[in-house]
């Protein structure tokens, strides 16, 4: 038993400090003080360590019990990431578990109803309708999900059912960011940590703000200018926001003027020859999508391109002369027009990157990856970093940050996308393929070698109806909430009502638009309920236990399909079986003997399941040399930076920076940086040129204004969690459209006026908020996403970028209208 | 003739309505004080003379006599101990701001919703009006304050007349009792963490809540005494206090070709 484990860990650490006393006083030495306590000591209250259960910044939280509930919550004043501070989400994650509509009975929806059942019948279901359905069977995790989740989840989806429509809800939130890590160093996830953020002058933060998204991380960055130390931030956005508050200098930008502004970073260093020319020469290689020809300007370019296509994620090789040319067309003059920033800021911020002394960090999130050109973003800010030289030192290079607090850890580490297989494997890839088979014992060929459904497209199929040949029968859904996240959800999500034969399956914890249409709901345990490992932004592997059991007969989700599993089994599905005939999670205790884990009550029994599934998913990191560490040095520390290495002594060592000599240990001696999983396989990184692109909706007409979604402080996604804390919601009650101004003034509208936004995927009434926390240009809007009153993402677009298959959600073509200026009838055709 | 009767009408005219009308005034500020009373009808107007005597508003309990703002320096050295009634008076507060004991208080009062400045002027050194208290900053300076103070209701004009109903089953640490004393006289140990309340004078110095404050206020080193436990500042206190300053190493030669 864990409990029983850290005991005996805390008495062995207490006679070793002891041990230690004895002899120091033996030999007359004054007896050291004793050891700290690990965690605080209020009488009656048990405390243990956790992450937080919010976004991937990853703090980590001290969970304070008392008779079997969660009752305080404090900063972990040991944890390198937030060092005892949290922010307010964090502060009051405890409240999740406790709000009154918890759900705790299995659900069965019988004449539209939904219906209690027994948990025996509700595995029952699940496990024949995936027996009925084959390849129309889809499964659907979370960057919430727990590492031993998604792996499960891996396990039974790929060697089980050999079935790769397996893809979870990270798709939406960092599917660029991978591919653009992916197409850039040829293996996913930063090389950086968050340390660089303590070392750095200036910060360049695109379309981010963690004013509000990423607290604990921004008071890091700012609490420095408290101790005296200059550090310079650049917000390039496009609104004010509390993060532009604190800025030096904002860079306002008309969407996807990014692209411009990191293209004329480059053309201006080139101009000037302040490229780090050595750098360059020895550690990177160009690209574009297609080669082009001697004398190709970039409008050719752009003609060849779109005639023939891009060459794919990997694109074509150019030269430095190519690049050179293609990249002149961004001059300060020519980014300002498509941008929309003065030509004098880009040159200040080419200026920054040209200055070899000084440190620079950038930070992304949504604003560069919900983006049609998502992948290539991130490419250019990349790029201009490896272009320039900053890239490697500490407080120098790029740094994504994740908005869920595993989406690094279990979907882009453990491989729960629809192209993957776990540690970096590829399902195309026929290696791979074989060497996951051999890892989990299977017949040659179980795995299937065809990729499976990205997210838009599984709902996309799931909602066209069988008749028209919709691909996608049967989805289950765990730990997120695609009826109120997925873009455009009237065509991805609500379309999915009144077709009988679809089946929607939803592990959750409390009702949300996805039960909403659920044929079935299974009762989840949460957080601390459960035992658990996530991953954070900076490669920071976390553990924690069990500390309170679920309400009713909520169970863990990794429980749920290990059932299903099982159940599988039991009505014979081969693909249960491995090699020798055993089922696929057998797990067996100390003794030998094999233990029930699919039935509930031996579930926290003779074996941790956890540690079993994470120790088994560790061996698959090594191939792409992301070693986590075992599961019992993770129970000792507040996360491990992956690589983690065995050292000589028999401890282990985490990894600050990638890449890196003196850092990272699989870079050869003398190689200074070293990109061992380069795409060319010359360790170099690539150097992209990707021309500027207009946003898919263009605001004009009908629809004049350009609408953005996103975050705010006090709410986490959809607010199912969030929205059951008091303190919380009552600073934040709900959704309202922020609007600037003058554009306000021009229609009329005042301050909180309740007006009808439109667009053309659907309409919605809000209140509007001018000049509040955030402030927009002229031309555009801002909308929460968090309130399930105001679902903004009905409105949503839902293009995607080619590569990622991320949606853009942030680019909407909105109009505002006021509540008396409505037509009596709605005269124009928008979706019910 | 005809000027001296203006005149005198006119002066007549002006005594008349200066005359003090004793029943309408009473009944004037009962209405104020009531507050309740007029609700739905219009301020009844308060005579010029009078306004400095009729207390109304939202800040009708303060008081505007400039002595009673400061500290009675015969009181300063009397008895100040707290009564149990006053203690758990001022817990109770405590507790409504709080989801549990540790938690940051929400914010009683509207915000600047952008910046954190509007915070300072009041809680950076703290201040006293009347019954009106804005306790300084119990922590050293964070420059973020909306990071984990956020309001206690949104006061933005779209959100005030929304109801929110969040229905919690949530019940927090209760706030930690009295410290523990070794023998009657002997000065208690802080009975909760000062992590994040490392500024005593905070809650127990003259702008802490009666209840909470000290009876030596004349004492301020507070930690001579009042023993803090290792037992709840489980972490290093120097290893936050601030954040740690890193460490920097030289770049190397400027190489900054022809930058403009």
């Amino acid at each position: 038993m864990s409990l029983d484990r850290r005991e005996a860990m805390k008495v062995a650490a207490m006679s070793a400090a002891c041990g230690l006393a004895e002899s120091l006083a033996s030999r007359g030495l004054a007896a050291p003080l004793p050891p700290l306590p690990e965690k605080p000591e209020i009488p009656g209250v048990v405390w243990d360590k956790a992450p937080c259960r919010f976004c991937g910044t990853g703090c980590h939280v001290q969970v304070g019990v008392q008779e079997g509930k969660v009752v305080a919550i404090a900063g972990d004043q040991q944890a390198e990431v937030n060092r005892g501070l949290l922010c307010v989400k964090g502060y009051h994650v405890g409240g999740i578990l406790y709000g009154a509509d918890r759900l705790t009975k299995p659900m069965l929806r019988v004449n539209g109803e939904l219906q209690p059942i027994e948990w025996d019948e509700a595995l029952d279901i699940v496990a024949r309708r995936i027996m009925e359905v084959g390849p129309k069977f889809g499964m659907y995790l979370s960057g919430q999900s727990t590492i031993p989740e998604g792996y499960a989840g891996n396990k039974l989806m790929r060697g089980g059912l050999s079935n790769n429509h397996l893809d979870a809800n990270a798709r939406l939130c960092m599917a660029s960011a991978v591919t653009g890590f992916l197409s850039t160093y040829g293996v996913d996830e930063p090389a950086s940590c968050y340390d660089d953020l303590d070392n750095c002058d200036a910060i360049i933060l695109w379309g981010n703000n963690p004013a509000e998204m990423h607290p604990v991380l921004f008071s890091r960055i700012i609490d420095r200018r408290v101790r005296g130390e200059k550090i310079e931030i650049f917000d390039i956005g496009t609104r004010w926001t509390r993060t532009t508050e604190r800025a030096d200098h904002h860079l306002l930008m008309k969407p996807h003027g990014d692209l411009a502004i990191a293209n004329c970073v480059a053309q201006q260093l080139i101009e000037w020859g302040a490229m780090d020319d050595d750098f360059v020469a020895q550690h990177c290689n160009f690209r574009a999508d297609r080669t082009p020809g001697a004398s190709c300007t970039h409008d050719d370019y752009l003609a060849m391109v779109a005639e023939k296509g891009s060459a794919g994620l990997f694109g074509e090789p150019i030269d430095f002369e190519q690049y050179k040319k293609l990249v002149s067309f961004y001059t300060p003059e020519k980014a300002s027009e498509l941008s929309g920033v003065p030509a004098e800021q880009l040159v200040m911020l080419a200026k920054l990157f040209a200055d070899k002394q000084r440190r620079i960090v950038s930070l992304w999130c949504m604003g560069m990856n919900q983006h049609t050109a998502g992948t290539a973003i991130n490419n250019l800010v990349h790029g201009i970093h490896l272009l320039s030289g900053h890239w490697g030192k500490p407080g120098d290079g790029p740094q994504s940050l994740t908005g869920q607090p595993s989406a690094c850890g279990t979907v882009r580490e453990v491989g729960v996308l629809s192209h993957a297989l776990p540690g970096g494997r590829l399902v195309v890839d026929p290696a791979h393929r074989a060497d996951v088979e051999q890892r989990w014992n299977l017949p040659a060929g179980r795995l299937n070698p065809e990729i499976g459904f990205h997210t838009v497209k599984m709902f996309e199929e799931f909602c066209k109806p069988t008749a028209q040949g919709g691909a996608i029968n049967t989805i289950w859904v765990q730990v997120t909430n695609p009826g109120q996240s997925l873009p455009n959800t009237h065509k991805l999500f609500k379309a999915k009502q009144g077709q009988p034969d679809k089946f929607l399956i939803v592990s959750e914890v409390y009702p949300t638009a996805t039960t909403e249409l659920a044929d079935l709901v299974l009762p989840s345990a949460m957080w601390v309920e459960k035992n658990g490992v996530y991953g954070n932004s900076e490669r920071r592997t976390q553990q924690w236990f069990k500390m309170v059991d679920p309400p009713g007969e909520a169970r863990d989700d990794c429980w749920q399909i290990i059932a299903v599993a099982r159940r599988l089994l039991e009505l014979g599905h081969e693909g249960l079986k491995d090699e020798a005939g055993e089922w696929l999670f057998t797990m067996r205790d100390e003794a030998g003997a094999e233990v029930p884990i699919w039935e509930w009550d031996n579930y926290y029994g003779r074996v941790n399941v956890d540690r079993a599934l994470f120790d088994e998913y560790r061996q698959f990191t090594f191939m792409k040399h992301k070693n986590v560490a075992p599961y019992d040095q993770l129970v000792a520390h507040r996360g491990l930076r992956w690589p983690v290495i065995e050292t000589a002594n028999g401890g282990f060592k985490e990894t600050r920076w990638r890449f890196v000599e003196g850092s990272d240990v699989y870079v050869q001696p003398g190689k200074k940086f070293q990109f061992y999983h380069s795409v060319t396989k010359d360790d170099r990184a690539l150097i992209w040129f990707r021309p500027h692109q207009d946003p898919a909706e263009t605001c004009s007409g009908q629809y004049p204004f350009m609408l953005t979604t996103g975050r705010v402080l006090e709410h986490w996604h959809t607010g199912t969690l969030t929205g059951r804390v008091k303190q919380l919601s009552n600073a934040m009650p709900k959704a309202y459209l922020e609007m600037n101004a003058e554009d306000a003034r021009e229609l009329g509208i005042v301050n909180g006026e309740e007006v009808e936004l439109r667009t053309i995927r659907g309409k919605m009434r809000l209140p509007v908020w001018i000049d509040g926390r955030a402030r927009p240009p002229r031309g555009t809007l801002f909308v929460p996403f968090f309130d399930e009153t105001a679902p903004i993402n009905d409105l949503t677009l839902d293009a995607i970028d080619p590569f990622s298959k991320q949606p853009d959600y942030k680019k909407s073509a909105a109009r505002v209208t006021k509540i008396t200026d409505l037509a009596p009838s709605g005269s124009e055709e928008v979706r019910p | 003739m005809a000027l001296a009767v203006t005149i005198g009408v006119s002066v007549a005219g002006f005594l008349i309505g200066a005359r003090e009308l004793p029943e309408r005034r009473r009944s004037v500020v009962a209405a104020e004080e009531s507050g309740a009373a007029r609700a739905g009808l219009p301020p009844v107007v308060v005579e010029y003379l009078k306004m400095s005597k009729v207390t109304r508003g939202p800040n009708s309990n303060w008081t505007q006599s400039l002595p009673t703002h400061q500290d009675d320096p015969t009181q300063f050295f009397g008895d100040k101990s707290a009564t149990d009634q006053q203690r758990a008076a001022a817990v109770a507060i405590r507790g409504e701001r709080r989801a549990f004991s540790g938690a940051p208080p929400v914010v009683p009062h509207a915000i600047d919703e952008r910046n954190a400045q509007a915070c300072l002027a009041c809680h950076g050194a703290g201040f006293k009006v009347g019954q009106v208290i804005a306790p300084k900053m119990s922590h050293h300076y964070l420059p973020n304050c909306t990071q984990c103070h956020v309001e206690g209701a949104q006061n933005a004009p779209w959100a005030i007349a929304s109801t929110t109903a969040t229905q919690s089953q949530f019940v927090g640490l209760a706030e930690p009792g009295r410290g523990e004393r070794i023998g009657p006289g002997a000065p208690p140990t802080i009975p909760h963490s000062v992590w994040m309340r490392s500024d005593c004078v905070t809650c127990h110095g003259s702008l802490g809540k009666e209840g909470l404050r000290t009876s030596h206020p004349w004492r301020v080193n507070c930690t001579q005494c009042h023993a803090p436990s290792r037992g709840f500042d489980w972490a290093p206190l120097e290893l936050p206090l601030p954040l740690p300053h890193p460490q920097k190493k030289s770049l190397g030669p400027l190489a900054r070709a022809n930058v403009p």
